[in-house]
């Protein structure tokens, strides 16, 4: 995995499918964050991934059945030969923490395997395109995971669902400590543009 | 119901299979994906040489501009600089036309990818047709063809990946290949109303039409061939989730009555019903489409092969003295349809206590192998009615013993012994004592079993 142009650890951070999931801490502060969205050349047999300069994204991670990934690509058409070579590859969108000092800290939020490109046309965005992805992003053994910050709360049919600020390596199946609560989540939503960041989980 | 072709038996019931879907939707938007496919492949031919063609023009064009700068004296295009303008505005159209080609080629390859990304999605999301396992719901291991398949009114979820049924849904085989009458269809294989308004009205169909069910035996009275059930399932979607079916179907409508449990239900399975379930096991019932009473069919994996042979009553007779020879004999069913030993008798070899038995046919299709030694009567007969008969009869004091031994091309393939617990020493008179017997049947061909407490199966 790149990011950057240089390898983060050699392997995949926070991933869903790896068999001893290491949770790092969030960084305590930070100036900024951002987020960032690759499509992997690997599964196409090619050295490196590509990162889409995407406008938002959209993720509905589940416990049971398939997560769904999509991402809108403004200018997708100057991409078309990139996207064209990893035809196989993996959508993976990737939040970063941004340091004082400069320093990145990067943690993977969502990864898909890429399979629809859907374009529109016309308007000042010239062709816009959105790539969206299935797959399982349950990983291995579940943990527990404090979020900040909710926004909202609702209880219906006996699930509790909050909105609050995203954590990236909350996965489906991780128990949430929230707001004093704690319930295990089955759907995870995050809505991210350049306008809104929401998160929002229900339980299992 | 869905359509499966049968590719192998794997025995003991299961089978490997290859699900066929109505896929003729797809299977038309595929084509129309190729067409477009195939006309964006041309365009692009186009554009690549109009392409081409544009940078040779524009490398002309600027070239010709160079030229006309190199060559002429800068006094002359300022005072009349209107052929400088014309070679200028030469080169802008050329470079347009380049631009131009370079976005259209862009746009074109952008839509292909995205049409080749459309035709992989439906290919791995809606297969024509998948390789799975299923089990028949009996014991049968030589089904062969293209059969009807039984779906248990879940919401069947597919791993696109491994092809693996998710959940505990899937797809069963039928007792005896039948007809499809319908295909399953994938949602995306559907128009969105459709799939939208088959969800809106699963609920109502899993309760009040339901087909196929999920249940658990709770207890079983084997004499009658009934059952008491515990459907999986639930009684409804919770109002208030974002769920309009869930992953287990609604509990269905029995007799105007919302059901979680069903006592009473029949057990119609192969030769055998009942006799070949215990309780706790998990069952595939027949709903009828919501009309009449459930049927449990069959197993849900595993199945039981039914006994050939079932004894249901057994005796020993001890007259007083003079009063005719001892004997002891069982009696029991058997499925006259299929018994081998009936139908292909002269492939068998029969003896009893080491005599060898004679065949002769009895009226109605039925069988006997038989021995008359001295006062020894041996005799093992087969009727049409679907009974059998087991008698060794002898004067001379014995051993409370029938050993009966099937033989096929010299291999052993039915080796039963009767044993009685005791012979009795005292009698009362012509009496016919039921005795306890216990049967052992370690062949692995035949399988006997038993519906009376005296008598103990042993099959291996």
């Amino acid at each position: 995995m790149l990011i950057n142009g240089s390898a983060i650890n050699g392997s995949v951070i926070n991933g869903a499918a790896t068999a001893i999931r290491f949770v790092a801490d969030l960084p305590s502060v930070w100036i900024a964050t951002r987020y960032r969205c690759y499509l992997t050349g690997a599964e196409n047999g090619l050295a490196s991934d590509i990162e889409l300069p995407i406008s938002s994204f959209q993720t509905r991670l589940r416990s049971g059945g398939l997560s769904y990934l999509s991402c809108v690509v403004n200018g997708v058409d100057a991409y078309v030969d990139a996207i064209t070579a990893r035809s196989n590859g993996k959508l993976k969108i990737w939040r970063e923490y941004v340091l004082d000092d400069g320093e990145v800290s990067p943690y993977l939020m969502a990864e898909a395997d890429y399979d629809e490109l859907q374009t529109y046309s016309g308007g000042n965005a010239g062709t816009t395109g959105t790539l969206t992805g299935t797959g399982n992003f349950v990983p291995d053994t579940a943990e527990t995971i404090a979020l900040n910050n909710p926004t909202y709360y609702s209880l219906s049919g006996g699930k509790r669902r909050y909105r609050c600020e995203i954590d990236p390596r909350l996965r489906p199946g991780d128990t949430a400590v929230i707001n004093g609560d704690t319930l295990v989540v089955d759907q995870i939503v995050h809505i991210v543009d350049v306008r809104t960041t929401v998160m929002e989980i229900a339980e299992a | 119901m869905g359509k499966a072709t049968i590719i192998a038996s794997l025995g003991k019931g299961e089978y490997r299979i290859k699900v066929e879907f109505d896929n003729a939707r797809v299977q038309t938007r595929l084509a129309m994906i190729a067409e477009n496919i195939a006309a964006l492949t041309t365009q692009l031919d186009d554009l690549t040489g109009q392409e081409a063609e544009a940078l040779a023009g524009l490398q002309n064009a600027i070239n010709s501009l160079n030229l006309y700068l190199a060559v002429t004296p800068a006094e002359e295009y300022t005072q009349d600089p209107s052929y400088l303008n014309d070679l200028t505005k030469n080169a802008y159209e050329w470079r347009s036309h380049y631009d131009n080609a370079k976005h259209q080629i862009s746009l074109a390859k952008t839509k292909k990818t995205g049409l080749e990304k459309d035709k992989s999605y439906l290919e791995k999301f809606c297969p024509s047709d998948f390789e799975a396992q299923a089990w028949c719901v009996e014991y049968k291991e030589d089904l062969t063809g293209t059969t009807k398949t039984i779906e248990c009114d879940f919401l069947l979820k597919r791993d696109p990946k491994t092809n693996a049924i998710k959940n505990h849904t899937g797809i069963w085989l039928p007792a005896t290949v039948a007809a499809p009458d319908a295909k399953m269809q994938h949602p995306l294989a559907s128009s969105v109303h459709a799939t939208w308004f088959n969800l809106c009205m699963a609920p109502a169909m899993q309760r009040h039409k339901g087909r196929y069910r999920i249940a658990s035996i709770t207890s079983i009275d084997k004499a009658n061939n009934k059952c008491d059930l515990s459907f999986e399932g639930i009684n409804e979607v919770g109002k208030r989730t974002s769920h309009l079916v869930d992953d287990k179907p609604i509990n269905p409508q029995i007799n105007g009555a919302q059901h979680a449990t069903y006592s009473g239900a029949d057990i119609v399975y192969g030769a055998c019903n009942a006799a070949a379930f215990e309780v706790s096991d998990r069952v595939i019932v027949d709903l009828h489409g919501g009309v009449g009473a459930p049927t449990v069919i069959g197993f849900y994996s595993h199945p039981r092969r039914c006994a050939d042979y079932v004894f249901d009553s057994n005796a020993i007779n001890v007259p007083d003295s003079g009063g005719g020879d001892p004997y002891m004999e069982a009696d029991g069913v058997y499925d006259f349809a299929t018994s081998d030993f009936r139908i292909n008798h002269a492939d068998y070899v029969v003896t009893m206590n080491g005599i060898t038995l004679s065949y002769s046919a009895l009226s109605g299709g039925g069988a006997q192998w038989s021995s008359l030694a001295g006062d020894a009567i041996r005799g093992f007969q087969l009727f049409s009615s679907g009974r059998f008969h087991l008698i060794y009869r002898d004067k001379a004091p014995m051993t409370p013993q029938i050993n009966l031994l099937f033989e096929k091309a010299g291999n052993i393939v039915c080796n039963m012994t009767l044993v009685s617990s005791y012979w009795p020493s005292t009698t009362h008179g012509d009496d016919v004592l039921n005795v306890a017997m216990t049967c052992t049947q370690p062949s692995s061909l035949a399988v006997f079993g038993s519906k009376l407490d005296a008598i103990t199966m042993i099959s291996t």
